[in-house]
């Protein structure tokens, strides 16, 4: 047999096993596979491969799956798809914004350790500033005690022109003097 | 769609629904809700299906949600198959992973040899293989199935055999020895 003509052969093996090709062309394709037990080799090996995927076994639905649809069926219902618990509970696509939320922090906790790594250093004030800024802050403490003072003596002469009971006033006297040392 | 008449079609072709998809599938969760898929669909469309056309509409939906199914898995699961093509690599090693031990099956080794190699095959080319051999579809009938050409469909199947018999060669010794064997007799010959 010539190498070209057991090319040819071959290449229409599949075919022949799949029951594909016309009459003539078979039976010219059988008459070389008599006479040459190469090609005969490889067609045997192809009708193997076949029986081997038709032979596969048919596996039974489990009955809980038809069981349910059924059911469903019975009561008049639309089937319902049934999932798995974890399934039910955690479908495919709910981890995507989870995991996109997890990097979204992730690259803001980077970046905000990276800023605070390299945040520019305090500004440097001058002696004069300083001074100034100092004197500010005295004045402005001052002036608040001032203000407290005066709302305190404001809110114990109200309480006192109230007349309250004797008691009471002396009460309220003496804690004034005792907080501000003046008699009210 | 009339109670009775679905519980019949249910009843006719749940096993080969669920067959299909478990092999294209190979996961035993996966093939239960494109089972249920299946059918929840033909409830709802089944009014409008041809009567005459009722298999090869199944089989074009359970070739649908095999396939949708496979790119739901996306990443993680090509992973996962990806580990178990390398780990298929030790055929002894193949086992019907998510199988329920009481229905397991006595699987033959060439069987075994024969799923290993079908992993490596993409879902949609395992499902038209299934479809033609397994569940003994002619090309046209597949073809008029999933919207492809008959030629389309052939040269699909085609590839996807060649793809597995390359397969099957590199795990097993025996058709190693014969293809090698004829392969040095036509070289040398």
């Amino acid at each position: 047999m010539s190498n070209e003509s057991c090319r040819q052969v071959r290449r229409k093996l599949e075919s022949l096993v799949d029951g594909l090709l016309s009459r003539p062309e078979s039976a010219a394709i059988e008459r070389h596979l008599d006479a040459c037990p190469v090609c005969r080799t490889a067609a045997a090996l192809e009708q193997r491969l076949k029986r081997e995927l038709e032979a596969l076994p048919r596996l039974p639905c489990p009955q809980r799956v038809s069981d349910a649809l059924l059911d469903a069926v019975k009561e008049g219902e639309k089937p319902r798809l049934r999932r798995t618990a974890w399934k039910a509970l955690f479908p495919s696509w709910t981890w995507k914004p989870a995991l996109a939320g997890g990097a979204v922090l992730i690259v803001a906790l980077c970046l905000s350790h990276r800023f605070r790594e390299t945040a520019p250093p305090p500004p440097v004030y001058t002696e004069e500033e300083v001074l100034r800024a100092r004197e500010i802050v005295k004045w402005s403490l001052a002036y608040s005690a001032q203000q407290v003072q005066e709302s305190e003596r404001s809110v114990f002469r109200e309480v006192l022109n109230r007349r309250l009971p004797e008691t009471v006033e002396q009460a309220v006297r003496a804690v004034y003097k005792q907080t501000t040392g003046e008699s009210p | 769609m009339d109670g009775v008449v679905f519980h019949n079609l249910l009843r006719k072709h749940r096993d080969r629904v669920f067959s299909h998809a478990w092999y294209v599938l190979r996961n035993r969760e996966d093939a239960e809700d494109v089972t249920q898929e299946v059918f929840v669909k033909l409830w709802e469309h089944g009014k409008e299906i041809d009567p005459g056309k009722t298999e090869a509409w199944i089989m074009r939906v359970t070739h649908n949600a095999c396939i949708d199914c496979c790119r739901r898995r996306s990443r993680k699961q090509k992973r996962q198959r990806d580990l178990e093509a390398e780990g298929a690599a030790d055929a002894a090693a193949w086992r019907p992973q998510e199988w329920d031990p009481e229905g397991a099956f006595e699987w033959t080794e060439t069987q075994r040899i024969l799923l290993s190699a079908m992993d490596e095959l993409p879902a949609s080319v395992r499902s038209l293989l299934l479809m033609h051999y397994f569940q003994d579809m002619p090309m046209d009938r597949i073809g008029e199935a999933v919207g492809m050409s008959e030629s389309a469909v052939k040269v699909a199947v085609h590839r996807g055999r060649k793809k597995l018999k390359k397969a099957l060669i590199k795990r097993n010794p025996e058709w190693s020895r014969r293809i090698g064997y004829v392969e040095r007799i036509v070289q040398t010959g």
